[in-house]
């Protein structure tokens, strides 16, 4: 059991029962705050894409086709900005000469209209920081991921999807929290079965929609109802099995470290 | 295939004239004055959109010489693009005022004007006015030229609480325009600094502002739902969508869309 007692800066470093690699998490995450070499962090992109910010959207291993290439805000503002020899404009064109000409129906003459500033985009250089970290731990950008349902058996074999907080739907359609969209068609479209983690409890429960086609499995049982569910366990929906891993649980939970 | 897809729709919304008008020329080809024409696949060339006004004859005349003096000294001229881009726009704005010069009744007529150059580097654009040209990406939708309107003027004020989003909606100084061509001098122009380039897949959307009725998020909407059908049926989803508001006073609305086939 070893104890974090003679920390330099010790304030928050408490003492954690590392039995269990899950256990010692927080106290490496703090650990890694509170480093003094100085740290490098990349700038958060400007506009994450905000329509389909859904945590959904981060499912395992197909990666989405998301190039490096810029986005269309961002080319956008890449053709708007000079080159180092800006293009002349034609002085008749840019000149604004003619004050005393009466507007016609549609066209104000722009004397009253200050020019708004174009905003300042956010930096898009790595900003350097030194020193210690005041690393954000309170607000979650997505759904916190608090366990994995990795396939070891059937279509989609080797991939994983992330299971959330709260309830999560079992289907094969996208539209579900755990979407096992990798051609089982064995597997009902909506909801044939629901994954829970109750993090007052700190447990996972595994709940069959008996409402469904196809009868799925925990470890060769066949359950009528709720079963809690232990590390590796094994689920059998259709044709495809997934093998259960937490991540939250007894030793860890993010309300540990989401400082609020 | 050849690189670009392009296609136009339009409609005239609630009022009993169309002022828009809308053009693309190959290279090397004839000017296509179109209205809502099937898609036509070319290597590239030069778009253009113009918004008219000035009561009925006037609009639409303005933005019907407006595109074809801007296509035709689009092709006469050679350089770059953007030299090409600007004399075209000059010999748009003379154009304008040669028949203003004719018929003296015509005063006041003017446009707005979009134009594009389609090429290998990319895209480039002059803008003057308030005709919006959009560029969609993978799903986004990003405004590519300034708005000469003052809109977003009103949007300032709104976001110093000078006014709400509602009266700023509903500001009829929202469509009044800080520089259009007239045939006067041209107070403001909006050129690309320099050459964007394309991915297949993207669609650049030269439009004119009855499109406003969409939200941004909407036209990408339904650009992504069209993506795969190509130019001709995103042009008339997007007209189509504008249709379905059903807004009492919906302007003119007019697309040209082009769509990298890379």
């Amino acid at each position: 059991m070893a104890e974090h007692g003679e920390t330099t800066a010790g304030n928050e470093a408490k003492a954690v029962k590392g039995h269990k690699f899950l256990g010692s998490l927080r106290d490496a995450l703090l650990a890694a705050g509170r480093d003094d070499e100085p740290i490098e962090i990349v700038a958060p992109t400007p506009k994450a894409s905000s329509i389909a910010a859904k945590a959904i959207d981060d499912k395992g291993p197909p990666p989405l086709p998301k190039p490096q290439s810029l986005s269309a805000e961002e080319a956008a503002r890449l053709a708007r900005t000079a080159p180092e020899h800006p293009i002349q404009r034609p002085e008749s064109l840019a000149a604004a000469n003619d004050e005393d000409v009466p507007p016609t129906t549609r066209v104000v003459r722009p004397e009253k209209i200050k020019k708004a500033d174009p905003e300042p985009e956010a930096s898009p250089r790595t900003v350097l920081v030194r020193g210690r970290q005041q690393i954000e731990r309170n607000v979650f950008e997505r759904d916190p991921v608090v366990g994995f349902l990795i396939v070891v058996g059937g279509p989609g074999l080797g991939s994983y999807r992330p299971v959330f907080e709260g309830n999560n739907t079992v289907g094969r359609s996208t539209g579900n929290r755990i979407p096992l969209d990798f051609g089982d068609d064995a597997i009902s479209n909506e909801a044939q079965a629901y994954l829970r983690y109750d993090s007052t409890d700190r447990s996972f429960l595994f709940v069959p929609n008996l409402a469904k086609t196809n009868v799925v499995s925990v470890n060769d049982k066949r359950p009528a109802g709720p079963v809690p569910l232990q590390p590796m366990d094994v689920i059998t929906l259709g044709r495809t099995q997934v093998a259960f891993l937490p991540f939250c649980g007894s030793d860890f939970d993010w309300s540990e470290i989401s400082e609020a | 295939m050849l690189p670009f897809e392009h296609a136009v729709a339009a409609t005239r919304g609630a009022r009993d004239y169309q002022e828009d008008a809308a053009a693309f020329r190959p290279d090397g080809g004839e000017g296509i004055m179109l209205s809502s024409e099937g898609p036509a696949y070319d290597a590239g060339g030069f778009a253009v959109l113009a918004d008219g006004m000035g009561g009925h004859a006037g609009g639409a005349l303005a933005s019907r010489t407006v595109c074809e003096e801007f296509l035709a000294a689009a092709a006469e001229h050679s350089g770059s693009s953007v030299d090409r881009l600007i004399a075209a726009l000059k010999a748009a704005n003379k154009a304008v005022a040669g028949k203003i010069e004719e018929n003296p009744l015509l005063a006041g007529m003017g446009s707005t004007l979009i134009g594009t150059a389609f090429g290998p580097g990319g895209i480039e654009w002059v803008s003057v006015g308030d005709s919006p040209l959009f560029l969609f990406r993978r799903g986004e939708v990003a405004l590519l030229n300034e708005d000469h309107s003052l809109a977003p003027e009103l949007d300032r004020m709104v976001a110093e609480g000078k006014l709400t989003e509602m009266e700023a909606r509903r500001d009829p100084r929202r469509h009044m325009l800080r520089s259009a061509v007239t045939g006067e001098d041209i107070d403001l122009l909006d050129v690309s600094q320099r050459p964007l380039a394309l991915e297949a897949g993207d669609y650049v959307v030269l439009a004119s502002d009855g499109i406003a009725t969409l939200d941004q998020t909407e036209i990408a909407r339904v650009i992504q739902g069209y993506a795969k059908d190509g130019a001709a049926a995103v042009a008339t989803a997007i007209i189509r969508a504008i249709e379905a508001v059903r807004e009492p006073y919906q302007d003119n609305a007019t697309v040209l869309v082009v769509r990298a086939v890379g």
